[in-house]
């Protein structure tokens, strides 16, 4: 009998009683009876218009909100930044000469390394030779020496004892080559050479002394013989300094010159060789030492001075105004004698061109505005680190609600309120989705197992124990944890966590719907179908499950609940949805995890908390209205 | 009853059985794990001579993870019987002496919470059923769904919030306080059943919906017997009727309910005690089972299965011993 039979014969009935008192009580079909008692639980009703609110605020709100869940949010702050770095140089540092290639460089490192040692014991020579001019060997044998050119600057050049001849062989028959640029002395040499080495390794030779060193590179045996020469050689191979930093007046000289080895090379090089002037780059230099301090000039005006202080902005692009590195040397030099410790901090406030949004502000003549900055010097270990209000260029992070961003922005710069919306938009849909694949599996289960019976009905249903003993929770963590292992794409995560969700979720719709498909398979409309022939895919599914429906969408609504609060504990521990998308359980994962936020940020995630647990409470309401007016026995 | 239980425990068993079958399963085909993550920093180790393949390999062989799935599944099931659960990866002791050094803190833990939820919710279940649609009704029912709604992360959150960084009253998280070193004995037990109070309070309130939501149900069904219109009809006090008559036959549902609960008690809180940091079964078994541990997953799934399974088997039991009229068969 089709749906429409059965109204029109209800409908006919309804006329033919219109006379009969019976026909004044108002006949009311089953679904309208269930709706008249849902609507009168106030509750059932509370519910529904949350969830009803709910689904405007997530799936209609966003079309009307102008930011997505994953703008992020870029702008100035104001904030107390690092502005500028400074330290006093107690050790020697050292600067190459320009014409020094990487290879030689490379081959003095060991040298370069123990400079300081290495001055620190000239100083300490009592040799007064020595104090000014001190012999290093380097990894590679040769010599080198170190000349004292003043108290603060030292540079590295040749020594004056150098190789002139190789000895290769044993100490009897061996033969003295000499090196390129010395002249061959020939058999008596190597004779004599030879009787050193037995010896001491000394001797003399036509007036002069000679040397040799055991020379075991390259795994073959020889010596070295070495000579005290006349030096020629004039080249510094680099300076070492403590002074040796330079401060340009100027900014342009500064763009032009801070990085550049060769203008600060030539520079040392005039100030210590008593050189008066000198040119570089095709620009004419003179150089001076007022009260000490080393400086060269330009055309008879400063151009740079060098100091032991290093004071550069950080990230050493910009420059240091000429004289607010003066005063900040004054203030460091200061600290430095009242010997102040780690993290002293001491302020001074200086005119400086005021910045807004990262960029100077300009008076209506182009001219720079000033204003007053505070800044605070503090002491690092060895240095020190100075800090201003600045504008910085930086994602907004955990702003505060402003008419912009109505609950401000997280911890990536996102709006919060926009990723609210759609976190619902994820919370539900994934517990609509998650129900559905229990109810779809667990309908075909659990109709199969009541329907048929027998062998069949006990292997499903051994499957549904299975399944109803395997700890849903631990599986999950595990999946989630392998899904992050596997760096998995945001999306299919999503899908891979539904599925798995369903799949563990099945097994009570299963049992519902067995246990009433076995008590109604037995009724006598089940007989009448059977005797009118129908197939039986047809008696199962339009026959006996929706007799079962009613307890199928208490279960569904009821579930709902339980897949959100599912869904958002494993989001809040990182193994459910995952950024860029939003859910409710992964907005808080961000902002409860760190102690301060979790009371500093309260006002995100508690509403965020409170809307979870809405939906939930929303969800069962309605749940246990519908359950109360499918059911009328109940309800009391 | 004898040969009812002897039935279910074998069935139990086939079940367990094909259970940690399912969860073997799983544990084995899961493509990257443990032993790929320390293959992985081992071949990156200066020095090394294997690489990557030769070292999952060894692992493998090492950890007795080279077996095919049946094999593998079945060496592991007669180790277990044998109550050898091998060695945790994670924890770098036996399974067993990991489990037995946390269980305790779990148990304690939810056995006071469930000791606390019943004594609160079955009176005011009943309290709710016996004043139906009244004020205390109404706010009793909003409580115990508040209750059943509410995420465990969030009211940890919340109480964290309020009582932790707030009011300062407790520690954030964990088991004992900075000065646990230097107290004594008495001290110590203080020191630590002070950490517990926010996870008991957490579980309790978690907990408390469920039972106060059944018991109203089932003594409202209780109130509307015949039995108690007969004994309200033999003119006895209002108070006889409530505690003697109704309560004696709500219970019988209740203690079913209470009893499958108990062997959960030593299932542990998973996210309870990860969020507070009580070093409970919980908390152990969620850092094996994300830095995937097998052996130690694998021993609190059995454990927890076992436990859900018991858990059914006593309710079923104790059904047939509190009420006489049901048959077991």
């Amino acid at each position: 009998m089709s749906n429409k039979k059965k109204q029109n014969d209800e409908q006919t009935k309804d006329t033919n009683m219109t006379l009969d008192d019976a026909a004044r009580v108002k006949v009311l079909s089953p679904a309208r009876l269930v709706f008249k008692r849902f609507i009168r639980n106030k509750l059932a009703i509370f519910g529904i218009c949350i969830l009803l609110l709910l689904f405007v605020f997530c799936f209609v709100g966003p079309l009307f909100y102008p930011y997505s869940e994953t703008d992020m949010f870029f702008g100035w702050r104001e904030q107390n930044g690092d502005y500028a770095y400074a330290q006093l140089r107690t050790e020697f540092v050292s600067y190459w000469n320009p014409d020094c290639d990487s290879d030689f460089k490379k081959s003095l490192s060991s040298v370069e390394r123990n400079v300081n040692s290495t001055i620190k014991k000239m100083v300490a020579s009592e040799d007064p030779d020595e104090a000014l001019r001190y012999r290093i060997q380097s990894k590679d044998g040769v010599y080198y020496d170190l000349v004292k050119l003043s108290d603060e600057a030292y540079a590295l050049t040749d020594s004056s004892l150098v190789c002139v001849a190789d000895f290769v062989g044993s100490s009897k028959q061996g033969v003295a080559t000499f090196r390129e640029g010395y002249a061959d002395l020939g058999s008596d040499f190597s004779a004599a050479a030879a009787v050193a080495i037995r010896n001491d390794g000394v001797f003399e030779f036509d007036g002069k002394s000679y040397s040799i060193v055991k020379d075991t590179k390259g795994g073959k045996l020889d010596y070295d013989i070495y000579c005290e020469e006349e030096n020629t050689s004039e080249p510094y191979y680099y300076f070492v300094s403590t002074v040796l930093s330079p401060a340009f007046y100027g900014e342009e000289a500064y763009y032009k010159y801070d990085k550049d080895s060769g203008f600060k090379y030539n520079a040392y090089l005039a100030l210590y060789t008593d050189v008066e002037a000198y040119t570089y780059d095709g620009v004419t230099y003179t150089t001076a030492f007022e009260d000490g301090t080393p400086k060269i000039r330009k055309d008879g005006t400063d151009y740079a001075f060098f100091s032991d202080f290093v004071a550069s902005r950080k990230g050493g692009e910009t420059a240091l105004d000429i004289e607010f590195r003066l005063k900040l040397e004054e203030v460091i030099v200061d600290m430095h004698e009242n010997a102040s410790g780690v993290g002293t901090e001491v302020s001074f406030t200086m005119l400086s061109p005021k910045v807004e949004n990262g960029k100077e502000v300009l008076d209506e003549n182009g001219d720079k505005v000033l204003a007053d900055t505070e800044y605070t010097v503090k002491r690092e270990q060895n240095d020190y680190s100075i800090w201003r209000i600045d504008s910085t260029y930086v994602i907004r992070i955990y702003e505060s609600p402003s008419a912009e961003h109505l609950l401000g922005t997280d911890a990536n710069g996102m709006d919060v309120l926009a990723r609210v919306m759609y976190g619902g938009r994820i919370s539900l849909l994934v517990g609509f989705v998650v129900v559905f694949i229990e109810m779809f599996i667990g309908i075909i289960m659990g109709g199969i197992a009541g329907y048929f019976g027998g062998w069949v009905d006990n292997v499903i249903m051994r499957m549904v124990d299975v399944f109803y003993c395997i700890p849903s929770m631990p599986i999950l963590i595990i999946t989630g944890a392998l899904f992050d292992e596997l760096n998995m794409n945001y999306i299919t995560r999503l899908i891979w966590m539904m599925a798995i969700l369903g799949l563990l979720g099945w097994a009570g719709v299963a049992r519902l719907v067995r246990g009433q498909i076995l008590s109604l398979r037995e009724q006598e409309f089940m007989v009448a179908a059977e005797a009118s022939g129908l197939s039986t895919r047809r008696r199962i599914f339009s026959h006996l499950v929706p007799n079962v429906m009613p307890q199928l969408i208490v279960q569904a609504t009821m579930g709902l609940g339980g897949v959100i609060i599912t869904e958002s504990t494993l989001s809040f521990l990182g193994l459910g949805v995952k950024h860029p998308l939003a859910t409710w359980g992964n907005m808080m994962n961000n902002i409860t995890q760190k102690v301060e936020y979790l009371s500093a940020y309260a006002y995100i995630w508690v509403p965020i908390g409170c809307l979870i647990c809405l939906a939930v409470i929303a969800f069962n309401f309605v749940g246990d209205g519908l359950r109360d007016a499918f059911d009328p026995k109940m309800k009391r | 009853m004898l040969k009812f239980i002897i039935k279910r425990l074998l069935y139990c068993t086939l079940i367990l059985f094909l259970v940690m079958f399912f969860i073997y399963t799983l544990m084995v085909s899961l493509p990257s794990g443990y032993i790929e993550k320390q293959a992985r920093m081992l071949s990156q180790q200066p020095g090394t001579q294997k690489s990557y393949e030769q070292w999952v390999a060894e692992m493998e062989v090492n950890l007795g993870m080279d077996k095919g799935l049946f094999e593998g599944y079945f060496t592991w099931l007669g180790n277990a019987a044998k109550g050898d659960f091998g060695e945790s990866w994670n924890w770098t002791v036996p399974v067993v002496q990991k489990f037995r050094d946390v269980i305790w803190y779990s148990f304690i833990l939810s056995c006071i919470a469930f000791v606390l939820e019943t004594a609160i919710a079955i009176p005011l279940g009943i309290l709710a059923a016996k004043k139906q649609y009244s004020l205390t009704d109404y706010s009793i029912s909003v409580v115990a769904l508040v209750g059943i709604s509410m995420p465990t992360f969030f009211l940890a959150s919340l109480l964290k919030l309020v009582f932790a960084a707030n009011l300062k009253w407790f520690d954030i998280g964990g088991m004992q306080g900075r000065d646990y070193g230097q107290l004594d004995a008495l001290g110590r037990f203080f020191d630590v059943a002070h950490h517990m109070i926010l996870p008991v309070i957490t579980l309790t309130i978690i907990g408390i919906g469920g039972l106060m939501r059944y018991t109203r149900t089932n003594t409202l069904e209780v109130l509307n017997a015949d039995y108690i219109r007969t004994a309200r009809a033999k003119g006895l006090s209002e108070k006889r009727v409530i505690g003697y008559h109704a309560f004696r036959n709500t219970l019988i549902p209740i203690v079913t309910i209470i009893g499958g609960s108990l062997p959960g008690l030593f299932s542990g809180a998973l996210i309870t005690e990860t969020l507070f940091d009580i070093r409970g079964i919980g908390y152990v078994s969620y850092h094996s089972m994300i830095n995937g541990d097998i052996p130690f997953t694998m021993f609190y799934l059995a454990f927890s299965s076992i436990l859900i399974l018991l858990g059914t088997l006593l309710s079923d039991i104790l059904y047939a011993v509190v009420d006489p009229r049901v048959r077991l068969n």
